[in-house]
């Protein structure tokens, strides 16, 4: 039996009326057919039908259904058959006792069934609101739920439809969503506005568009305020998390830059130590120098400040090149030409360290476009690099090749050579190898090298020596633009 | 002759410094890495030490340590600003002094001279010390200025202690909080403010300029050398 308390509820007014009027009328012909029956049976038959009418068209089904029922009792069942009139008085107090209780019944039947609708739409509300808190918490985030919600309590509530603005979208939501037909929306304009706040802030706002005929109930409206309150108090969590990821990566920012700062503080205050202690103690009184001493102070203090000049001209040159200020003025020019006089200005250095500088290429190249002072910086920045880290009385070979559409310079010594890990990190600012500090790196000349080589459309890379040692290579496009790929990313050379 | 033991991986800091301190009179010995110093110092018994922070191998501090395991020879390390926390670290570990690059030569000879002094065995068994016109005697913890008597409480005297019988060493804020307050209160510098301003007071013939305590921002105190 109570699976009769699931039958399809009819929700429209006059369909409800009409299954009153209309099931009364099935029974009165389905009695009739019937040989021989009683007045009792009759109006026990009619109750039937008016349950199942009340269970279908709930309160105006059951009224209908229990006034057609009583006509039809009175008409045709009780004497005098054929009409309206009743004969005896208890047979009045019949037809109207069978009204009260028809009448009763529907009443009764309708609020059962109206409750077990409602606890089922406040379990809903219930586990939709569960599971927007659930999706807000999750991976979905806000944007996620923004529709779902939307959709949710135009389902819950019957809305036409529903919009959830949030604060910085509000230019957007602006332009009115008119999904109903003919932009009814805006020409009925009545619709309930709840503001997505929390007690710090508003984050936009819910518009429920109910139906023409329909006012939002103050439960419903409170349903949905728990829901502009999730929704609100999710808005509130993203704009945190979003404060704190900020305030996070500036942290990071400050961390490297407090990191670069101290490196160039160390490497400027480094070579003006030496400076400074070699002036001092030349400049102080009561002191014999003899001429081998004081040859080697002021030899520092020349050597120091020609070290500081090249270290302030890497950095400036370096801030010019990340500015983009100094673009390249290509030129055709014989590689040969710029290693040679490179080469000729660093012998000294070179000898002076006990190394050798050998060349070895073809005389038959074809010229490269390039800024040729860059280029100079480039060769020069490698070379004074590998000056430093090849070991006395080592060679150091400079080699420059077609490799297809490119032109490829390496620069190899027999120094300590540099880990696999560490072959991109000594491009970075600052970066220094083991050991790298005692030698007196700036940390920026490999920096600038793949500035300068990037603005030309190259590349610059770091292998091994085969047998021990650092290569340094960049390679030059050999026609202006952008060349064709050669399909080879990392040039090995044999 | 004094024996200097220059531990820097610079090698034309190096050169100026040798030159500088040899035509003074010093010996010097180098050692640009910190296992080159370790070796040197182990063997060559120096006077003084100037220790650079910054090896290539081992970190500064990590060398100082080690030496100190065996060794109170006088030791100035060279620093960069930029590195205040790496050279209170030093000052922990044993460190006399520091002297900030780029410094001139005059300043480094004369904290190199302070240092030394202190390590001399003036000080050392000898009761009475006498800065001035303050007398501390040691044995029977009286102090006097200008013959008269200074009440000092506990905590006064074991700093006043502390820091004269250091003279010329620059002590940490951590060191002296742990060593007149205790282990715990290395960090309670707000007392070493208040007690060294009481003792300016009940010493110093300026307090507001002070000729025998004397502040390091941020790094600690030191009795003046002299």
């Amino acid at each position: 039996m109570r699976r009769l308390l699931y039958l399809p509820t009819i929700r429209t007014r006059w369909l409800q009326v009409l299954v009153g009027a209309a099931l009364p009328l099935a029974a009165t012909l389905m009695a009739r057919a019937l040989p021989k029956i009683t007045t009792v049976a009759a109006a026990m038959f009619y109750l039937l039908v008016v349950v199942i009418a009340a269970l279908l068209g709930r309160f105006w089904g059951g009224l209908v259904a229990s006034l057609v029922s009583f006509l039809g009792l009175n008409y045709f069942f009780t004497s005098p058959v054929g009409t309206f009139r009743v004969g005896k008085v208890e047979d009045v107090v019949a037809l109207v006792a069978f009204l009260l209780i028809a009448s009763l019944i529907a009443t009764l039947l309708t609020e059962v069934l109206e409750q077990r609708t409602r606890a089922e739409r406040r379990e809903r509300e219930t586990s939709l609101l569960y599971e927007l808190s659930s999706g807000l918490l999750s991976r979905e985030g806000l944007d996620g739920v923004v529709e779902q919600v939307e959709k949710d309590l135009t389902e819950l509530f019957d809305l036409t439809h529903c919009e959830l603005v949030l604060l910085d979208r509000m230019a957007v939501a602006a332009v009115p969503h008119s999904r109903g037909k003919d932009g009814d929306a805006q020409k009925a304009n009545s619709f309930t506005e709840i503001p997505l706040r929390t007690e710090s802030a508003r984050y936009g706002v819910l518009r429920l568009y109910p139906k023409q005929d329909r006012t939002l109930s103050d439960v419903e409206k409170d349903v949905a305020k728990a829901f502009a309150t999730q929704v609100a108090l999710a808005a509130e969590a993203a704009r945190l998390d979003e404060q704190t990821r900020k305030a996070r990566g500036e942290a990071e920012v400050s961390r490297i830059r407090a990191a670069l700062f101290s490196s160039v503080s160390h490497d400027l205050k480094t070579p003006l130590s030496s400076v400074m202690a070699a002036a001092t103690s030349l400049l102080e009184e009561g002191v014999e120098f003899d001429n081998e001493r004081r040859a080697i102070l002021l030899r520092t203090i020349v050597e120091e400040t020609s070290r500081l000049n090249r270290l302030i001209s890497n950095l400036l040159q370096l801030s010019r090149l990340r500015a983009g200020v100094l673009t390249p003025r290509k030129a055709p020019t014989p590689i040969e030409d710029l290693i040679e006089s490179v080469v000729i200005r660093l012998r000294g250095m070179f000898a002076s360290r006990g190394l050798s500088l050998t060349i070895k290429m073809r005389d038959d190249m074809r010229p490269v476009p390039m800024d040729v002072l860059q280029i100079d910086q480039v060769l020069s920045n490698i070379l004074e690099n590998a000056s430093r880290y090849a070991p006395p009385g080592s060679d150091v070979d400079v080699r420059a090749r077609q490799w297809h559409s490119w032109m490829e310079v390496l620069v190899s010594d027999r120094g300590p050579g540099i880990r696999e890990d560490d072959r991109e990190k000594v491009f970075e600012e600052f970066y220094r190898g083991n050991g790298g500090e005692s030698m007196g790196t700036s940390g920026l000349g490999l920096a600038i090298v793949r500035a300068i080589i990037t603005a030309h459309g190259g590349s610059a890379w770091v292998s091994e020596t085969p047998g021990g040692g650092a290569t340094v290579g960049f390679r030059l496009p050999l026609s202006e633009g952008k060349p064709a790929d050669v399909g080879i990313a990392s040039p090995e050379r044999a | 002759v004094i024996r200097v033991v220059l531990v820097d991986d610079e090698v034309q800091i190096v050169r100026a410094l040798q030159a500088s301190l040899e035509v003074r009179g010093y010996d010097v010995l180098s050692a640009g890495t910190g296992s080159e110093a370790l070796r040197m110092l182990a063997t060559s018994e120096p006077d003084i030490v100037v220790l650079d922070l910054g090896l290539p191998d081992l970190d500064g501090t990590e060398v100082l340590k080690r030496l100190r395991s065996y060794s109170d020879v006088p030791v100035i390390i060279l620093t960069i600003r930029e590195e205040q926390d790496d050279k209170v670290a030093a000052l922990e570990a044993g460190a006399d002094d520091y002297v900030t690059k780029p410094f001139g030569m005059e300043e480094l000879l004369a904290r190199m001279r302070a240092v030394m002094r202190r390590a001399s065995p003036d000080g050392d068994g000898e009761p009475i010390l006498t800065f001035g016109n303050i007398e501390i005697d040691l044995s029977r913890k009286l102090i006097r200025k200008a013959s008269q008597i200074i009440h000092l409480t506990p905590k006064e005297y074991g700093l006043l202690e502390a820091m004269a019988t250091h003279r010329g060493k620059l002590l940490t804020h951590r060191w002296l909080l742990s060593r007149v307050w205790g282990p715990g209160y290395e960090d309670e510098r707000e007392y070493l403010r208040v007690f060294v301003a009481q003792l300016r007071k009940k010493l110093e013939d300026d307090p507001q300029r002070p000729r025998w305590i004397l502040t390091d921002p941020g790094v600690g105190y030191r009795w003046a050398p002299h």
